[in-house]
């Protein structure tokens, strides 16, 4: 495939993974699922519940073709729940993926960078792909790299707050650096945004709230689809360099007090 | 047998196999995953595995989640 996204012992087309969460109802998620062309979902886990068995969400997801699952550690509050959480979420699955998100305050869900460290270091070794949610911190990203993570994935700003890229300087040192492809995962509002994270060298974007929150979703997922697609084009073609002064593009040869007949 | 499954006190009918408590449940196995007793219990051991009178079990399926 040509220019395919590497994770693991995988090669995606898509270069946008979708978050499952906040979708107002399986159809509407499903349809944003779809739009965006995304192959790898991502999905929470709970307890099973015989009163609401409509909560299981992988009966809907059944119905999506090439779709790999990718489930979270979400609710974990330590390395040691985050682990269990994976193995939970492989046996359910199957998928050798698993989103390593650990965030013990739920005012701003920022990541725990030493449970993460911890517990990506035991998931590694039971045979995961780990993806590591982390803060934008390329010393965390080296290290988590240095662990085995598949790829990482900095936060552009908190998780569900639509602030954007609020991390922007940190994603491209983390980005330059990166020996693994750099997911830029939380908190992007617009598909610009998503262009602009890809256009730097980011490898691929996570996004939910985004899509799931927008007045119209699926059409959100596809504006998102096409974003990164251009970003990345964008990035392979190679931009051009910046000039500290202005560059004609037209001859500036004034033709009407010029020469002519 | 008396159990807890996620957190509420549960009369198993049963021989005690993951299964038949699945079934009973009404839990589709193939979406369900299976902690006793604070393990994680591997699919490859369901057959294996017996329940024991007062095991804590937890029934966990896939939610949505970003």
């Amino acid at each position: 495939m040509e220019d395919g996204l590497r994770l693991g012992d995988r090669v995606f087309r898509s270069r946008l993974l979708l978050g499952t969460g906040k979708f107002s109802s399986a159809e509407i998620m499903l349809a944003a699922v779809r739009a965006s062309g995304a192959e790898l979902v991502t999905v929470a886990l709970r307890r099973f519940n015989r009163e609401r068995p409509d909560d299981d969400i992988r009966g809907p997801l059944a119905s999506l073709d090439g779709i790999v699952l990718v489930p979270n550690t979400s609710g974990a509050m330590n390395a040691r729940e985050a682990v269990r959480a994976a193995l939970l979420g492989r046996e359910i699955t199957g998928s050798p993926f698993v989103k390593l998100e650990i965030h013990p305050n739920p005012h701003h869900l920022m990541p725990d960078p030493i449970e993460t460290y911890q517990a990506a270091l035991t998931l590694v070794r039971e045979g995961f792909f780990v993806l590591p949610y982390m803060p934008a911190d390329p010393v965390l990203a080296r290290r988590l790299e240095d662990a085995g993570c598949a790829a990482v994935m900095p936060l552009g700003s908190a998780i569900g707050s639509g602030q954007g890229l609020a991390t922007f300087s940190m994603l491209r040192m983390i980005i330059r650096d990166a020996g693994v492809p750099v997911i830029v995962d939380a908190g992007l509002r617009s598909p610009s945004e998503a262009a602009a994270v890809m256009e730097m060298g980011g490898e691929a974007v996570l996004v939910n709230s985004a899509i799931a929150a927008a007045e119209n979703p699926a059409l959100m997922a596809e504006a998102f689809a096409t974003a990164v697609k251009a970003g990345r084009q964008a990035r392979r073609a190679g931009l051009m360099p910046r000039s500290e002064t202005a560059a004609a593009t037209s001859p500036l040869t004034a033709f009407l007090a010029g020469e002519g007949a | 047998m008396n159990l807890a499954v996620n957190g509420s006190p549960h009369i198993h009918q049963g021989r005690g196999t993951v299964v038949e408590l699945l079934e009973e449940l009404k839990a589709v196995p193939a979406m369900t995953a299976i902690m006793i007793n604070g393990e994680v219990v591997r699919r490859s051991r369901w057959e294996a595995v017996r329940l024991a009178e007062g095991d804590e079990v937890e029934l966990i399926v896939a939610a949505a989640g970003g």
